[in-house]
């Protein structure tokens, strides 16, 4: 292992509710089938990739451990997603802050994650963090394993 | 009266600010399928590009019934690059099954709050399919949000997204590469 890479900080979340979603309709329909009655329902997304793609829409997304069952309500409510919707709990949201986005943090977590055994269930890059979606259960591995390949500044923030 | 009465206070904006919507052009976007024992082999092409300079936009990635779907945007100008070191882990022998590459365009955004309220992307993806836009992909975490756009589309999503959210007329400052409406 060489030098390891600074970042600015680390923070950790809280049990939270992943949700997973295929849709076989194209085209906006899952703003109006899923992210409407969410957002009527007050119900927060800390994380949302969605993707349209040839078979349809895709979306993961991670709300509160404490909305996982309204979130899943929601969807039941909404006939056309239910069948091809899970909401999988708990899981965490293990967040690196690097000084400057790079294909090589990316690299280095992954790397980091696999060789501690924990399994990814996501992972979105946003202006100052790289978050990954995994077992909640799994938090301590997947710190003290950044913490080998990343030097994080004094005291980390901990959500749990 | 009730010994379990909880006071909830919420950010609301009749209509929602931003800081400016930043649109960056010239792109490739590669959405790279892993199958689930493929996934760990990820990481070294990618530590490979971070060394070679190769610059990163954007990354997400969710898992699939089959493995990981993982999306990267790149700058045009590393296309040959990027499609030589992905291809090399996850298209060895060129069929093209596991990788493909799109030209797009991404607008991203943040504003008071972002990260902990409800409604934003649903707001700002409401409005692009008013006027028939749909992003290839949105990503948010934390406060920001990103909306990945086919080639040629930014520019009127950027008109559409600041008729929809309130931006204040004080702009900040450009970032290299990165147009600010």
């Amino acid at each position: 292992m060489g030098e390891k890479i600074p970042m600015e900080g680390v923070n950790v979340s809280p049990k939270m509710a992943r949700v997973s979603l295929n849709h076989a309709c194209r085209e906006g329909s899952l703003t109006t089938g899923f992210l409407h009655p969410i957002a009527q329902e007050r119900i927060n997304m800390n994380l949302l990739i969605e993707e349209e793609g040839k078979e349809g829409g895709r979306i993961l997304c991670c709300v509160a451990g404490a909305d996982g069952t309204r979130t899943g309500r929601v969807i039941d409510d909404t006939l056309e997603l239910s069948e091809r919707a899970v909401v999988h709990e708990p899981v965490g949201l293990i967040s690196i802050f690097p000084l400057r986005s790079s294909f090589k943090t990316v690299g280095l977590a992954l790397i980091a994650l696999a060789d501690a055994h924990v399994p990814v269930y996501g992972f979105c890059s946003s202006l100052s963090a790289l978050t990954f979606v995994i077992d909640h259960d799994h938090l301590d591995e997947a710190l003290a394993a950044f913490e080998g390949c990343f030097a994080f500044p004094g005291e980390r923030t901990a959500g749990r | 009266m009730a010994d379990d009465v909880e006071t909830t206070a919420t950010y609301w904006e009749a209509r929602i600010k931003t800081y400016g919507f930043h649109r960056v052009t010239d792109l490739c976007l590669f959405k790279v399928s892993l199958e689930n024992f493929e996934v760990f082999r990820l990481g070294h092409p990618l530590c490979r590009m971070g060394e070679e300079g190769i610059p990163l936009v954007l990354t997400f990635a969710q898992v699939t019934p089959q493995g990981l779907s993982a999306s990267f945007v790149v700058p045009h100008l590393f296309e040959g690059s990027v499609r030589e070191r992905l291809q090399e882990t996850v298209d060895p022998d060129g069929e093209g099954v596991a990788l493909q590459v799109f030209p797009v365009e991404v607008i991203f955004f943040y504003g008071p709050h972002f990260g902990d309220r409800y409604g934003i992307a649903e707001a700002a993806l409401q409005s692009l399919a008013g006027s028939g836009i749909h992003p290839t992909a949105t990503a948010c975490s934390g406060s920001c949000v990103y909306l990945v756009l086919p080639e040629g589309k930014s520019d009127e999503a950027v008109r559409v997204l600041s008729e929809a959210f309130d931006i204040p007329r004080a702009s900040a400052q450009k970032s290299p590469g990165v147009k600010q409406a």
